[in-house]
């Protein structure tokens, strides 16, 4: 493998990832519902289309949490008891591929789309 | 080269391995993006892997991560750095052997690759979900360009006569 070889596959592997970070962005989910997983267990659904007021939300224990805020327009974490608060910097996420995620407090917010269209694909 | 001087430049190669992840630790990340940092101890995996080998290599990356994660309290990050550690190891090991010593910024990017895949892997097997998968894009882009970073201050290390009497064995 000579160095031209290599610089190649560098390039590759960087267009790829650009083209797929794009790809991920522009993707919107359509009838968002909110899923948060704590320790990798399902513990809360919420459908943002039918939250009226935004209201605040606390995932944990006393020592280690998460405060989230959900309102109608998107889904964001406030405060957090980790200690590189990534998760607060990730912003509000509303019809996004990419969850909010804390690895110290091992909690996970992602969006799903919930899907209307059983019927119109069972036509006869 | 006796063996008492052999464990005790490693030991010291060890500390500051754990100094520069212990501060790395501390610097507040650039990008919203779990998992992402500069991965900067690697620079001395990849320095104990080119100058004394494999097994060494091994030695000074499970202390450093051993300790690392026991003093910063996280036994969560314990298992993540584990994983892509020795990801990252396996991988520089299986192309400084097809290699050899020239593309050291090739492998200290393949390195840095495999370690990124590696924590999305665990990260998906902790939180049960493959969503994180959409994390990987930006984790390859910061790979690449992390691992250009280690690899170069990597070069320069060995190539510097008075480290290099300080350094290897």
């Amino acid at each position: 493998m000579n160095k031209r070889f290599q610089l190649g596959l560098i390039f590759i592997i960087l267009a790829i990832s650009i083209l797929g970070y794009f790809l991920i962005h522009n993707k919107k989910i359509e009838n968002p519902v909110v899923k948060i997983y704590k320790n990798g267990e399902l513990i809360k659904s919420i459908d943002l289309s039918k939250v009226k007021d935004s209201y605040e939300l606390k995932i944990g224990d006393k020592i280690h949490y998460n405060l989230i805020s959900v309102s109608r327009n998107g889904v964001k974490v406030i405060d957090s008891t980790c200690h590189d608060k990534v998760c607060m910097k990730t912003g509000k996420i509303h019809d996004s591929l990419l969850p909010i995620a804390c690895l110290p407090n091992n909690l996970l917010i992602k969006i799903e789309g919930e899907r209307h269209d059983e019927f119109d694909t069972r036509t006869y | 080269m006796n063996s008492v001087n052999k464990i005790i430049r490693l030991s010291i190669l060890s500390t500051i391995a754990l100094t520069i992840f212990m501060i790395e630790i501390q610097i507040p990340p650039l990008v919203p993006i779990p998992g992402i940092k500069l991965g900067l101890a690697n620079i001395i995996t990849l320095i104990v892997l080119e100058l004394y080998g494999t097994k060494e290599a091994m030695i000074v990356l499970t202390i450093r991560i051993f300790l690392g994660s026991m003093f910063s309290g996280q036994v969560l990050s314990f298992l993540y750095s584990l994983t892509g550690g020795m990801l990252c190891l396996g991988v520089m090991v299986f192309l400084i052997k097809i290699l050899g010593k020239g593309g050291i910024c090739f492998i200290s990017i393949s390195g840095a690759i495999a370690h990124n895949i590696g924590q999305i892997l665990i990260a998906m097997i902790i939180f049960q979900t493959t969503s994180l998968i959409y994390y990987l894009p930006i984790l390859l882009i910061s790979a690449v360009i992390t691992g250009t970073f280690t690899g170069i201050v990597d070069k320069y290390m060995i190539n510097n006569e008075v480290l290099k009497k300080v350094i290897s064995q």
